[in-house]
């Protein structure tokens, strides 16, 4: 009995059957579709610009293309070194924030102890301080501990600042998980630890998954907390490496749009690589 | 950018804005371009210093140079040519993002994780870190400061007290002008007052041309009034008068200054510039293709402006000023700085001393960036056009106003003076909230610089 | 409508989890009320610690730092106690200060509507399993990139001469078209359209991932019931997505108003005049632009309060009292 309750709300919502739409669902298919390529063409214009733009140079005044910008990114000799420090830096990050945030997410969404939605409405409420507030501060202290310029600390002050974000989404995402799931594993005789990690983790794997995707992002375009935190040059960033690329003198809209939209292609295979999981991740997770 | 403003530029998005590190040249040390003898003040200055310590230097340096290594001051050549110099000091040169550079700066002296050598603005910039920064009077010669006009590095504006960095290059503000489209028009000698300047945008627009264009191609809300405003005060007023207005001790809404920024808000209104100033990107490309006769820029922009103008390309002081004014807003600036904290002060400030020497200079100018050192020239046609004539006997420089404002100050002036051009608010208005800016710092922040002494 | 109704009680019903206090598992398991339900607490206690663990020492530790030296004249280094002069003087007595407010106000206004065209486009995706891994890349695309570059985009197109008014022009709609960055009102909505069209894509994965957990057998319940389109969507959905809509609208106010300050520096410079400065553009400015952190400090402790002030119902409804 507990089986059909709990999996009943997991499945995914599958389109509505084609057949069975009467004339006025038809009309309204057809509305949103145009609505969808009406957004999409919107969404894509801007990007087609920039794409234009970073294909031409200000030397060549007028219609002819160049790879000239794209070209002087790749010449960075330090690029790869920073690529390695920008997705150790990603990868840290991702790890501290998934492992710790689920736990936390485990612990507010489904296990509850008293106070713990006081605890999690404070914690929700840290993603309205601004870090620009913070950031000095923080530099001071992790400067007294002599860990500025180190990568793992700053893998951690990502995963720190971006905490209560991370806790907000796993809560969320595990207080729509049933709880006779846990339960029923429970009176199974398994420990609180063995049923959130062989019972509930995997069924968490579409929301660690988004939010993984969005960390990467966050880490991987970063310019602060990078430039305060790892000063050094054998430590700078990907982030921080094309910044440099930018003239301070003279600005070269070509070459800034170059540098942004390279430093965008991470982010976007990333997405691109996981976004399978993203919902339809969902239903697999049950099958098990 | 210079100062403050620049500061905040700087520390934003600096890559993003034109900034340049401007500064003007201090009245003090006549920035003569061409004239005499540069291996001879070279030679002298920088092999005194050099020599002495020469035996006892070793380790390793590490630098931070603000924007792209060799963007603006040739670091890798002066590098160079340090190493053949002292092959046994090694040197670590690290690119930073013009971006919050400062802030990046300010941090790592709190953190103790601050480089040997940093670069440096001088004024509002150089002010702010001094009490991090090593004193170079105890290692280079007054006189090798002085021909470089290093005195906006030093504490009060003196070279007799503390100095704590050396410009390497040294910009100016101007107004670059087509001299083709300007003498098809009969114009064909360049306005050198208010009236002339009307009358020559009154030729233009005629011809359907825009006038001085006005925009920015790199967006960022408005165009650089501080270019600008340096001209507009200094018609207004001598450099006492903006020792006295930076310390609060004279009004910025005086009628002088006021006068000046009323005639300059109505270029627009008389249709001599665009009407979308605050939001037009295609100044640079309008200059290129002949439709804009004018813009204000730095000595930075030259080299962009003459790929596609040639000799064309010419550039003068703005004529804002009723009577005719010969002022060239200028600065040294574009310096490295010692840290306190270095490890190896001796052959930090060899370094120093070496890139201000008549040998570094060279480098510098054979880069074709513009030499601090007086009497090296610049290797740019356009550029060295200019500096000569402002060399010429009754020519003095001035300094580049923004690079002494305090930041708030920096703040309304650049905005509001967009909101005038732009038909926003009333010249009284923005002289008045720079006044009260003024008032509102604390007596620490309302430094003396004794630009006038 | 009766189908929607009884269509959110069922829904209700099954959500349904007992708080802690009223749960009386010893009377389904018959195991030792007591026992389970403090083993329980006592692990959740230890499962949330890493995560405050870090949210104290990396956020909380140097935010209450920060509150002091919002009472100090700071420039990094030298801190002088200067009582509430950062937040009287360098605030309030600052004429800008209201027009400041006023624009997070209508920056916070805006994010509803916001979500609204993501929950719509995610219901919209939901029906189309085919095209929707294309949809939905294409609107996750602005997502991977930085602010500076969207904000130098948008700044170009929303130019006196740039491809918002032409567009404008060429379907005759030249009546419309303005110079968008130097208006006092449209340089702001031009910065919030900026925004939307970045966040479009965070959104609909958020709400992709909530309209996922909907129980298919309810929407064909309602189907067969008649409801259709946004019927279906308002009646049946929304109910059972209300906590990803909440989660979403946080999302976005939270980045809206702390993480957009390099979109508006490259956009307009917080300008004409003060038009497009928010709380967080000042902050950034003043602490990092001019470097009077004490200063700054003070605007972030009032950003703060102002944010808190308007999420706190929502997030009482939201978080602690839902269900």
């Amino acid at each position: 009995m507990t089986d059909t309750v709990s999996l009943a709300p997991l499945r995914s919502a599958g389109p509505p059957a084609r057949g069975s739409t009467g004339p006025w669902q038809r009309i309204f298919s057809g509305f949103g579709l145009a609505v969808l390529v009406l957004l999409a063409l919107v969404t894509v214009a801007p990007i087609a610009y920039m794409l234009t733009t970073s294909l031409h140079s200000t030397d060549t005044a007028g219609s002819s293309w160049t790879l000239e910008q794209w070209g002087v990114l790749f010449q960075q000799p330090e690029l790869l070194r920073a690529i390695g420090n920008s997705a150790m830096l990603c990868v840290l990050a991702i790890i501290v924030q998934s492992v710790v945030g689920a736990l936390a997410g485990f612990a507010f969404g489904i296990l509850r102890f008293p106070g713990s939605q006081v605890v999690l409405s404070l914690l929700i409420v840290m993603m309205l301080i601004p870090l620009q507030t913070y950031i000095i501060p923080e530099f001071v202290n992790v400067g007294r501990l002599g860990l500025v310029g180190n990568v793992p600390m700053t893998a951690l002050i990502y995963a720190g600042t971006q905490m209560p974000f991370a806790v907000f989404i796993l809560t969320n995402f595990f207080r729509s998980l049933p709880d006779e799931l846990l339960e029923s594993a429970v009176i199974d005789g398994a420990s609180y630890p063995r049923a959130f990690i062989s019972v509930l983790l995997p069924l968490a794997r579409p929301a660690l998954i988004t939010l993984g995707v969005l960390t990467f992002i966050g880490v991987w375009n970063d310019l602060l907390v990078a430039l305060l935190f790892l000063p050094d040059g054998d430590t700078h960033t990907v982030g921080v490496l094309l910044a440099t690329v930018n003239s301070t003198r003279t600005f070269d809209i070509n070459q800034v749009m170059a540098t942004s939209l390279a430093s965008a292609i991470p982010c976007f295979a990333v997405f691109l690589t996981f976004q399978r999981y993203l919902v339809t991740g969902l239903t697999a997770g049950i099958g098990k | 950018m210079k100062s403050w403003k620049s500061r905040a530029v700087a520390l934003s998005l600096a890559p993003l804005l034109t900034l340049a590190a401007c500064s003007s040249g201090s009245t003090a040390s006549s920035p003569a371009t061409t004239s005499s003898t540069p291996a001879a003040a070279g030679s002298g200055g920088s092999s005194s210093s050099s020599t002495s310590s020469a035996p006892a230097l070793s380790g390793s340096l590490t630098i931070w140079n603000r924007g792209p290594i060799d963007d603006t001051t040739a670091l890798k050549p002066l590098i160079d040519g340090f190493k053949k110099k002292y092959p046994t000091v090694s040197i670590n040169a690290v690119a930073q993002p013009g971006d919050n550079y400062f802030a990046v700066l300010q941090a790592a002296v709190i953190g103790s994780k601050g480089p040997d050598i940093a670069s440096m603005f001088p004024g509002g910039y150089q002010v702010q870190f001094q009490s991090k920064m090593l004193d170079l009077n105890k290692y280079i010669p007054q006189s090798e400061l002085k021909a470089v006009g290093a005195q906006y590095y030093a504490q009060d504006g003196d070279l007799t007290k503390a100095t704590y960095g050396v410009p390497v290059t040294s910009s100016f503000y101007g107004l670059f002008y087509n001299r083709k489209v300007l003498s098809d028009l009969g114009v064909t000698s360049f306005p050198t007052t208010w009236t002339e300047l009307n009358a020559a945008c009154t030729k233009v627009k005629a011809a359907g041309k825009t006038c001085i264009g006005y925009g920015s191609d790199s967006g960022s809300g408005g165009f650089p009034s501080f270019l600008d405003w340096s001209y507009l005060v200094g018609a207004a007023s001598d450099l006492k008068g903006w020792d006295a207005m930076l310390t609060g001790t004279q009004s910025y809404a005086n009628p002088a200054v006021t006068a000046q920024v009323t005639k300059w808000a109505a270029l627009r209104t008389n249709s001599y510039t665009n009407q979308d100033v605050l939001t037009w990107r295609g100044v640079k490309a309008g200059f290129a293709d002949g439709s804009v006769a004018m813009v204000m820029g730095g000595s930075w922009d030259t080299p962009t402006y003459e790929k596609t103008l040639g000799a064309n390309l010419g550039v003068m002081p703005a004529p804002f000023s009723d009577t005719p004014q010969k002022k060239l807003v200028r600065l040294p600036d574009n310096g490295y700085d010692v840290l306190k904290s270095t490890k190896n002060p001796d052959a930090a400030a060899a370094f120093e001393a070496y890139i201000i020497s008549a040998e570094g200079q060279q480098l510098v100018a054979a880069a074709g960036q513009v030499p601090s050192r007086t009497g090296i020239a610049t290797t740019d046609k356009v550029n060295a056009a200019l500096l000569e004539t402002a060399a010429s006997p009754g020519w003095t420089a001035i300094p580049m106003f923004d690079n002494f404002t305090a930041p708030s100050v920096t703040d309304a002036l650049t905005n509001g003076l967009n909101s005038v051009l732009a038909g926003k608010s009333s010249p009284s208005d923005v002289l008045d909230k720079m006044d009260s800016a003024t008032k509102s710092l604390t007596a620490a922040q309302r430094v003396d610089y004794h630009l006038g002494s | 409508m009766a189908t929607g109704s009884a269509m959110s009680k069922s829904v209700e019903l099954r959500n349904r989890r007992p708080k802690p206090e009223n749960r009386l598992p010893g009377n389904r398991f018959g195991g030792t009320r007591l026992g389970l339900q403090s083993r329980r607490s006592l692990w959740g206690m230890l499962f949330a610690l890493p995560a405050l663990l870090l949210v104290v020492l990396l956020l909380v530790l140097p935010a209450l730092q920060a509150l002091y030296y919002s009472f100090t004249s700071w420039d990094g280094t030298d801190a002088q106690w200067i009582g509430l002069q950062n937040y009287t003087n360098g605030l309030f007595a600052n004429p800008d200060f209201r027009r400041i407010l006023l624009n997070n106000a209508i920056i916070i206004a805006s994010v509803p509507l916001e979500v609204a065209v993501a929950l719509a486009v995610s219901y919209l995706l939901m029906m189309r399993r085919r095209s929707r891994p294309f949809f939905r890349a294409v609107f996750f695309l602005p997502v991977a990139l930085s602010w500076v570059v969207i904000g130098l985009t948008f700044g170009y197109l929303f130019s006196s001469r740039g491809a918002v008014n032409t567009l404008l022009d060429n379907i005759g709609l030249s009546a419309l078209s303005s110079d968008w960055l130097a208006g006092d009102w449209t340089s702001l909505a031009a910065l919030i359209l900026a925004f939307s069209w970045s966040y479009l894509g965070i959104n609909v994965v958020l709400l992709s991932t909530g309209l996922a957990t909907v129980d298919p057998s309810v929407i064909e319940a309602a189907r067969l019931d008649g409801a259709g389109g946004l019927g279906m969507l308002r009646l049946v959905i929304l109910p059972q997505i209300r906590r990803y809509v909440e989660l979403a609208l946080i999302v976005t106010m939270s980045a809206a108003i702390t993480q957009i300050f390099g979109l508006i520096y490259t956009m307009t410079a917080g300008g004409p005049g003060r038009s497009t400065t928010t709380l967080e553009y000042a902050l950034y400015q003043t602490s990092f632009a001019q470097g009077n952190f004490g200063q700054g400090a003070a605007l972030g402790i009032v950003l703060f309060v102002v944010s808190l002030a308007v999420t706190a119902l929502r997030i009482r409804s939201g978080v602690a009292a839902r269900d």
